[in-house]
């Protein structure tokens, strides 16, 4: 299998990016639809616009390059490149997460995922609903109401 | 009231994509709130990463969240959510309550841990895991905590045995069934931990498991031999304590064995067919309870046999017990068949005869690529010898190893990487080993070496000696001459 294989990837504001194949199938969606011979060329990704789609081909580059460096030094590297990966604003965290989700992309999506739970864990729902920004549309009755159901998690 | 619906029937025109098990959802509240308008399976994944009560909690912030966490596909109580609340709330409770609000058709996770087991809590868990079977839950975690002395072990109950969607498995503290045929076709990782088997039991589990890739058993007894014949079992570990009495291991399809723990001395553990092996981890002691001789070379010899099988396997890994008594056979000069390993790890304490196993390692591995020593820093005093042995080590470790220049094949053709990890005081030990490996090894890349220091509290007075004498140490170290010019030395330092 001609791993130098280049294949192009089509962003839902038109843009492309041309990447390896190796890099391409980190995504599953990708991978099934090229295996599936139903991928044109240049594969659209609808729902990734260009700026998304540029950083998560960046991730997937990185991680396939570092899977096949044999230096378990770069592991510690690479977790400290991830943590820099995700330091985004929300809006773009967001939207990585959907796209990970999207193109099923186990490690980018689970990566993003854990930044969110990060930002929720130990937090009041005060300060949830600050950094979120939800609106909270219950009553003082109703939201007295849900805390009861369960006191536990609230104590 | 009213209008708040009013509102969301008009904007419910809105075309939303919904699939069949979400109803459509209601536009998010504030423009800016992007988490809410997240897919409920995204939502349950971020839960995923969440303590429970930080997953209850965001019941609280607002309509849209009300629900989402009933939904919730992994369910994981942890006795400390009780533990750290001073509350009068017991676990058991918590669990009914979460169980009944939970209405999510498949629960993928749900693991109990930590819970203190007494024989009434057996209904209780009979119910729990009715709700498991009921969501079809593919990893199940038991970890019950023992009570009693001897154990009171949970008798797993008779359903549990043909859930035919597990996949992971992980039991502390019960009980399997003689008599019952276990049938888990996606069975891949099974943990079984301070239980009772047999023979018979395992048997039966490799027999209904066909596809089990990973089988741990920690403190277990009753096991005498453990038989292998499936090619889908690829990793094996066994750790000893108490009673643990395994005999055999015969594994011929088997890719990776670890075993650990403290063994009893009469365990006799012996190694069968292991052809396939590829990496191997012996870090396991055997508690020595008389002074008998015997008994020593008992345990001498059945170490001696284990790392004879173990010649074929290309990454081993010893403990600082097992290296410890290796160090002996060297200076006993036993004769020992060469070994194909290339990655090889060694735990060593800072005592003077290290440096005989490591360099009984070095001659007997000619093919090692990869070298990497841990310090652990700990005298290890369970070991003693007499007068006259401590004698014949006073040796100066120099000599010695320049005695041994030009030995080793692995160094003049093979050893490309090598990685020490010390803490505080270590690496004046290793500076003879270093200088040696340095001025010998022909095809070396790297040398690392990892400084972990440990300081206590209120000694960050002590950091700046320890820093400076590391500092001079270091400059040092990378003055001595190099065999390999293409040799990178690299010298990183953490503190904890």
């Amino acid at each position: 299998m001609a791993t130098s294989r280049k294949v192009t990837l089509l962003s839902s504001d038109g843009e492309s990016f041309e990447v390896e194949q190796s890099v391409a199938v980190e995504s599953i969606t990708i991978k099934d639809s090229i295996e599936e011979g139903s991928a044109g060329n240049p594969i659209p990704v609808p729902k990734v616009n260009s700026k998304i789609l540029a950083k998560v081909i960046e991730y997937c580059k990185k991680h396939v390059e570092s899977a096949k460096a044999e230096d378990r030094v770069d592991d510690e590297d690479l977790v400290a490149w991830d943590a820099d990966f995700v330091k985004v604003d929300q809006a773009t965290l967001f939207d990585l997460i959907r796209a990970a989700n999207f193109l099923n992309i186990k490690s980018l999506l689970d990566l993003t995922c854990q930044t969110v739970a990060d930002m929720i864990k130990g937090k009041t729902p005060e300060e949830k609903r600050k950094t979120f920004t939800i609106r909270n549309d219950f009553t003082p009755e109703e939201e007295e109401e849900v805390r009861r159901e369960n006191q536990w998690a609230f104590e | 009231m009213a209008e708040t619906s009013i509102h969301r029937k008009s904007s419910g025109d809105r075309p939303n994509r919904t699939d069949k098990t979400n109803p459509p959802l209601p536009p998010p509240l504030s423009p800016r709130d992007l988490i809410s308008a997240l897919p409920d399976a995204v939502i349950h994944r971020i839960f995923s990463f969440l303590p429970l009560q930080d997953v209850v909690k965001t019941s609280v912030l607002s309509k849209r969240w009300r629900p989402t966490w009933t939904t919730a596909t992994d369910l994981v109580f942890d006795e400390e959510i009780v533990a750290r609340r001073g509350s009068t709330l017991d676990f058991s409770s918590l669990v009914d309550s979460v169980l009944i609000q939970c209405i999510s058709p498949t629960v993928k996770r749900f693991h109990v841990i930590r819970f203190k087991y007494e024989k009434a809590h057996r209904p209780k868990f009979d119910l729990w895991l009715r709700f498991a079977e009921g969501r079809r839950v593919e990893d199940l975690s038991l970890l019950l905590v023992p009570t009693t002395e001897p154990p009171t072990l949970y008798i797993l109950p008779r359903f549990l045995y043909c859930w035919s969607w597990l996949v992971r498995l992980k039991v502390w503290t019960c009980c399997f069934s003689l008599g019952r045929t276990i049938r888990w076709p996606c069975l891949k990782i099974l943990v079984i931990a301070i239980s009772r088997l047999s023979d018979d039991i395992l048997e039966g589990i490799f027999r209904g498991c066909p596809v089990l890739e990973s089988l741990k058993l920690w403190g277990c007894w009753g096991v005498k031999n453990i038989m292998i014949d499936s090619t889908c079992v690829k990793e094996l570990v066994l750790f000893g304590l108490r009673d643990s009495n395994i005999q055999t291991i015969w594994a011929p399809h088997l890719l990776s064995l670890r075993i650990s723990g403290d063994w009893q001395p009469h365990a006799m553990l012996r190694l069968g067919d292991v052809s396939s092996l590829v990496e191997a981890k012996l870090d396991f002691s055997i508690r020595v309870l008389t002074d008998l001789p015997c008994d020593e070379m008992m345990c001498s010899h059945m170490l001696k046999e284990t790392f004879q099988k173990l010649c074929g396997v290309t990454t081993i890994t010893i403990g600082a017990w097992c290296f410890q008594k290796l160090s002996l056979l060297e200076m006993e000069g036993v004769p020992a068949p060469l070994s194909i390993c290339q990655s090889l790890t060694l735990h060593v304490d800072i005592i003077q005869w290290d440096l005989l196993g490591i360099a009984y390692m070095l001659r007997i591995s000619q093919c090692l690529e990869k070298l990497v020593i841990c310090l652990t820093g700990l005298p290890l005093s369970m070991y003693s010898l007499d007068e006259e042995s401590k004698e014949s080590f006073n040796y100066d470790e120099e000599d010695f190893l320049c005695s041994r220049k030009g030995n080793f094949q692995c160094l003049a053709k093979h050893l490309k990487r090598v990685e020490i990890t010390i803490d505080n005081f270590g690496l004046e030990r290793l500076l003879a080993l270093i200088k040696f490996l340095l001025g010998d090894a022909l095809a070396l890349e790297k040398m690392i070496i990892k400084a972990n220091l440990n300081m206590g509290h209120g000694q960050e007075h002590v950091r700046a000696t320890i820093l400076s004498k590391l500092l001079v140490v270091s400059q040092n170290m990378l003055s001595y001459r190099r065999a390999s010019r293409n040799a990178e030395v690299i010298f990183s330092h953490s503190f904890k």
